[in-house]
């Protein structure tokens, strides 16, 4: 056996052997009443989203062989006045996961998209799209109004800010762009993750790739889901300082939670409204209408994106914008939900 | 072949992972195994996004085997299902201490589901029951019809408790019968409980008490946690602490009687707009 295959299998051993190690710890703390419960809420927090998830990651797969449409990046690339809002509602035509967000980044890049649409598309696919409507509707089945809002709000920040964006941007620098790459030149197939283009246009080489880019796909929206799962699960059992336990009746520094858990959570758009449900019991509703907004559009995993097609002062202010108005659309919805503490 | 064995291993253990989460939600779907750990609706929903996943792993298997693919490593989804695979017991276990469910958090009342709680606890009773609602007040007027004692059972226990918080005046000194367990929260007073349920919205992560106050003597007051078939007239409490909000008009059981119990079958009951 080769130094390669003998360390595989020194790895692979050493795997069975921890995953026995937590197995056991694991079936230990089952004992104690409270991880009892904050097990159950985990696993039936994920039981919850698990349609939704897989339902993200497989259309994400779908969508991936035939996004973006050069006709709405050529819209785009021209400046016309729709070409925002086109780009910004084209997630509900090819819903996209945002857990993918570095892969679409490429694909719209690569065809040319100017970078102030590229940053609204970035902003408003994960959110506006078919896939996390269902799943906000079967969290919230009893409160349409919540639903609606969200995406209304979610679609007026990701519009506001493309549009500040596209103001911030000399023409000039988009001309640039259309200089290094045009449709022509772009592929118009998906890309792999390292950049380079996939090869294979046939249905089954379609298929093949739209299924393994599914399942990996699944696998990371589950494991965002799960460690947004398991922090919410904690707060609900565990006893909460009284500073916190007050949170409930004060709106604002709630909302600040609120935002602020959505950026540090990153929960996947597919799921978090199950995890906003969750935290109902730390965080009063119109509170969590920010988390909602905030969650999909603006989060640990995709800052990063953002600081690479953005000047540092551009994803600051980005930052800041995104920020303000969600803090503002869970006012507003208190405002319209005539809550009061 | 040699340089895809990682490939159609990681495949196998893939689909085994998800046939054994598969057969876990069968498990939890068959009736009395798990009861109330998922609603119905929702794990039919985890079952078959779960057979959409067994189906897409078959695939990938086959096409592993066939050599026209490279690993995506699946073995990872192990870890992410460990805990499907070891399902801790329901919450009808008496290790489950039920008062981590609700209060403890946050602010959910007795009576008022969680998810209405925020806009519903401020608000004085006796305005709730001014609703212009012509089916609130149509299902009002059919249960102020009924005789004597009237019975909350299961079926439309939430219903039954909702309207009954919405016009307590109405129904005082009216006899009401249920059957409950016996929850209160460490910082009241030892003659006050509530004959509660857990009403669940999906599952058992929403559970919420939901149930009617009860006013008794210390001596005749029924353990915790117990299930009691319980009788009493009800009467309007002006305001109650519950130790996050005063509530102001609380429908209370007083003149009670009780004797022990059975669980229910099915110990949930589930909100009235499912």
């Amino acid at each position: 056996m080769t130094n390669v295959g003998s360390s595989r299998v020194f790895n692979t051993l050493l795997l069975i052997a921890l995953t026995g190690v937590a197995v056991q710890m694991y079936r230990s703390f089952l004992l104690v009443p409270q991880f009892q419960l904050f097990a159950l809420r985990v696993i039936t927090m994920f039981l919850e989203a698990l349609p939704f998830l897989v339902a993200a990651a497989l259309l994400t797969a779908i969508a991936r062989e035939i996004l973006p449409s050069p006709r709405i990046v050529q819209f785009c690339r021209e400046r016309r006045p729709l070409g925002l809002p086109l780009i910004v509602i084209s997630g509900f035509l090819l819903p996209l996961d945002e857990v993918r967000l570095p892969a679409l980044f490429r694909d719209l890049r690569s065809r040319g998209l100017p970078t102030p649409h590229l940053a609204a598309a970035l902003l408003a696919i994960p959110l506006i799209n078919p896939v996390v409507v269902a799943s906000t509707i079967a969290a919230f089945p009893s409160k349409p109004e919540l639903v609606a809002f969200r995406f209304l709000a979610g679609l007026i920040i990701a519009l506001a800010v493309g549009a500040l964006l596209v103001a911030w941007t000399p023409p000039e620098r988009n001309a640039e762009s259309r200089k290094r790459t045009s449709p022509e030149e772009a592929h118009p197939g998906p890309v792999t993750e390292s950049g380079a283009p996939e090869s294979g246009a046939t249905m089954k080489a379609r298929a093949d790739r739209v299924i393994q880019k599914g399942l990996a796909g699944f696998l990371m929206l589950g494991r965002f889901f799960l460690v947004a799962a398991a922090v919410t699960a904690l707060l609900q059992s565990i006893e909460l300082p009284p500073a916190l336990g007050q949170l409930r009746a004060a709106l604002i520094p709630s909302a600040l939670v609120a935002t602020g858990l959505a950026y540090l959570l990153a929960a996947p758009a597919a799921g978090d409204a199950f995890v906003a449900r969750g935290l109902l019991t730390v965080l009063p509703l119109p509170a969590l209408t920010g988390f909602l907004v905030l969650g999909p559009m603006l989060n640990l995993r995709n800052t990063p994106v953002f600081a690479q097609i953005l000047k540092t002062g551009h994803v600051v202010l980005l930052h800041i914008a995104v920020f303000a108005l969600s803090l503002a659309a869970a006012l507003a919805a208190a405002l319209l939900m005539q809550w009061t503490p | 072949m040699k340089g895809n064995t990682r490939s159609v291993l990681g495949a196998l253990l893939y689909l085994a992972a998800f046939t054994v989460l598969w057969g876990v939600l069968v498990f939890i779907g068959m009736p009395g195994r798990f009861p109330g750990l998922l609603h119905p609706r929702i794990w039919s929903r985890a079952l078959a996004s779960s057979i959409v996943l067994v189906i897409l792993g078959a695939w990938y298997l086959i096409s592993s085997l066939r050599g026209d693919r490279e690993a995506c490593r699946p073995i990872t989804v192990i870890p992410l299902f460990l805990l499907l695979l070891l399902v801790p017991p329901a919450l009808r276990d008496p290790q489950v201490d039920r008062r981590h469910l609700n209060i403890t958090a946050g602010g959910n009342l007795p009576g008022i589901n969680r998810e209405s709680s925020d806009l519903l606890s401020a608000v004085d009773a006796v305005l709730r029951e001014q609703s212009t609602d012509p089916d609130h007040a149509e299902e009002l007027g059919r249960l102020l019809e009924q005789p004597d004692p009237i019975i909350i059972a299961d079926a439309d226990y939430s219903r039954t408790i909702d309207l009954i918080w919405d016009a307590p005046q109405r129904f005082a000194g009216r006899t009401v019968e249920t059957v409950a367990f016996v929850f209160r929260r460490p910082d009241w007073s030892p003659e006050i409980f509530t004959a509660a349920r857990l009403s669940i919205w999906c599952c058992v992560a929403d559970a919420a008490v939901i149930g009617l106050l009860v006013e008794t003597s210390l001596l005749d007051a029924p353990r915790e946690n117990d299930w009691v078939r319980i009788r009493g007239e009800l009467a309007v409490m002006d305001s109650f602490d519950t130790g996050s909000v005063t509530m102001r008009n609380a429908p209370v059981l007083r003149n009670v009687t009780w004797e022990s119990a059975a669980a229910p079958d099915f110990e949930y009951v589930f909100p009235a707009n499912w």
